[in-house]
């Protein structure tokens, strides 16, 4: 399934941004798993029947890079244009209700994903590959 | 779907911004003037930290899903201040009328401030009284700590004590809490309290205001205040001015000019000390701790808790 559908005039994007390839739907689901597995270490930085954990401000960059997330691979995120985040974005919503009508899914994006900011990103298989390489 | 699709975009660009900010941090080695905290987000008041009404942790589940949040706060000014040295800025003039005592402001803004000045206050000594009252009318202890300041007792008896207040001061009258919670809950008591209530004994001497929490709530109450300043006193009636119920750390109290007959008298019913249970108040203070433990020069955590309410107070009477 290939989710780059063009968005011709909605949104705002540049001609640069639309002439960019398509995104696979495989890039999306892999940053989808990275960001529940850091919301799943979140979850549990608190241990059970405690309300709050704090650590020294370094225990934030050991905990990103568990999940390969670092100054290097951020920076795939960060160069990116807002207009063409926006454009991810939109194609990120229509993928969330393409697969709801053919029943691929069994619950939407929204209900579990509790970081949404991080649900759709410039180049998620390149962030991915670039961490893992 | 279109509104999902922008809260997408724009929280995005707030991911990036915040790693792009915390890596910064780290390449310049302030990484441990922060702290990574892992809970409810207390922000969110009685849907996130607490239960209603009470202290007790709700536990999480307000905003986007039922988990925790995940915060990295910076505790030291300093941070803000070098990244300034950094980009090479020549001088840097700090101003306000509640800098003092400015050896721990220096201190944590992580500058030596090579030229200070401290001018004594533009009002002469000999024309201010300032006091403390203990005790009110009727003898009762004026206590406005934490557990005390909810009490019927305690509300009659300050109502009571600006009652007198208001009779006996000309002009302007500004009367501060130490939080929007407490200056609410006295006024409704006062408002319910006795016949005639204790709010209309101050109604009968001043045109009471009270401080909105809205900005533009609050330009209507600030500029009925100043009308009714400029009342001349009718024939029969006890009413001189006006009288402003606000907080401390509010709008009243912070870059407002209340000169001359606008503010004869300031009473201050409470010093605000910053909530103690708050996260960040607690782990500032536990981070101030720990740096004292190295740097005996630097803040405690129990000094700079005492000095940030000390600066709210001198702020409201300045």
């Amino acid at each position: 399934m290939c989710t780059g559908t063009r968005l011709k005039g909605s949104t705002g994007g540049s001609n640069l941004d639309r002439d960019k390839a398509p995104r696979p739907a495989a890039e999306y689901k892999q940053l989808r798993t990275l960001l529940l597995a850091l919301e799943d270490r979140i979850a549990n930085a608190v241990g059970k029947g405690e309300t709050e954990s704090v650590k020294p401000g370094e225990a934030l960059f050991d905990l990103l890079a568990s999940l390969k997330i670092t100054e290097r691979t951020a920076e795939m995120i960060r160069g990116e244009s807002i207009s063409l985040i926006r454009v991810w974005a939109i194609r990120l919503t229509l993928t969330a209700v393409f697969c709801s009508q053919v029943s691929r899914r069994t619950r939407p994006f929204s209900s579990r994903a509790k970081l949404p900011i991080a649900a759709c990103g410039p180049s998620p298989g390149s962030l991915l590959t670039a961490s893992t390489s | 779907m279109r509104s999902k699709s922008r809260q997408s975009s724009y929280r995005l660009n707030e991911l990036t911004k915040y790693l792009d900010l915390a890596f910064k941090a780290r390449e310049a080695g302030h990484s441990a003037n922060f702290r990574l905290r892992v809970g409810a987000d207390e922000s969110r008041g009685s849907k996130g930290a607490y239960q209603k009404g009470t202290n007790k942790p709700g536990g999480f589940g307000a905003g986007h899903g039922t988990g925790p949040t995940l915060s990295f706060w910076c505790f030291s000014p300093g941070v803000a201040m070098s990244d300034l040295k950094r980009r090479g800025v020549k001088s840097v003039v700090l101003t306000s009328g509640t800098l003092s005592p400015m050896t721990s402001f220096a201190s944590e803004l992580g500058l030596n401030f090579k030229v200070r000045l401290e001018n004594p206050h533009v009002i002469d000594p000999g024309q201010v009284w300032g006091g403390v009252v203990p005790v009110g009318p009727s003898g009762k202890r004026l206590n406005s700590t934490y557990r005390f300041r909810d009490t019927d007792e305690y509300k009659s008896e300050l109502g009571n004590v600006i009652v007198n207040c208001a009779r006996i001061v000309p002009d302007g009258m500004l009367v501060f809490f130490p939080s929007y919670g407490v200056m609410r809950s006295c006024v409704e008591h006062w408002r319910n309290t006795g016949n005639p209530s204790i709010w209309d004994r101050v109604c009968a001497s001043k045109h009471a205001v009270v401080e909105p929490t809205g900005k533009e709530e609050f330009r209507e109450a600030f500029k009925e205040f100043n009308d009714a300043l400029e009342v001349t006193k009718a024939d029969g009636s006890n009413k001189n001015g006006a009288a402003f119920f606000a907080v401390c750390r509010g709008k009243v109290s912070e870059g407002i000019d209340f000169a001359d007959k606008a503010a004869r008298c300031v009473v201050l019913t409470g010093i605000p000390y910053a909530p103690k249970a708050d996260a960040k108040v607690r782990i500032k203070r536990s981070f101030l701790d720990t740096n004292r433990a190295r740097d005996k020069d630097g803040l405690s955590g129990e000094e700079w808790y005492s000095q940030g309410a000390m600066r709210a107070v001198n702020q409201v009477s300045a």
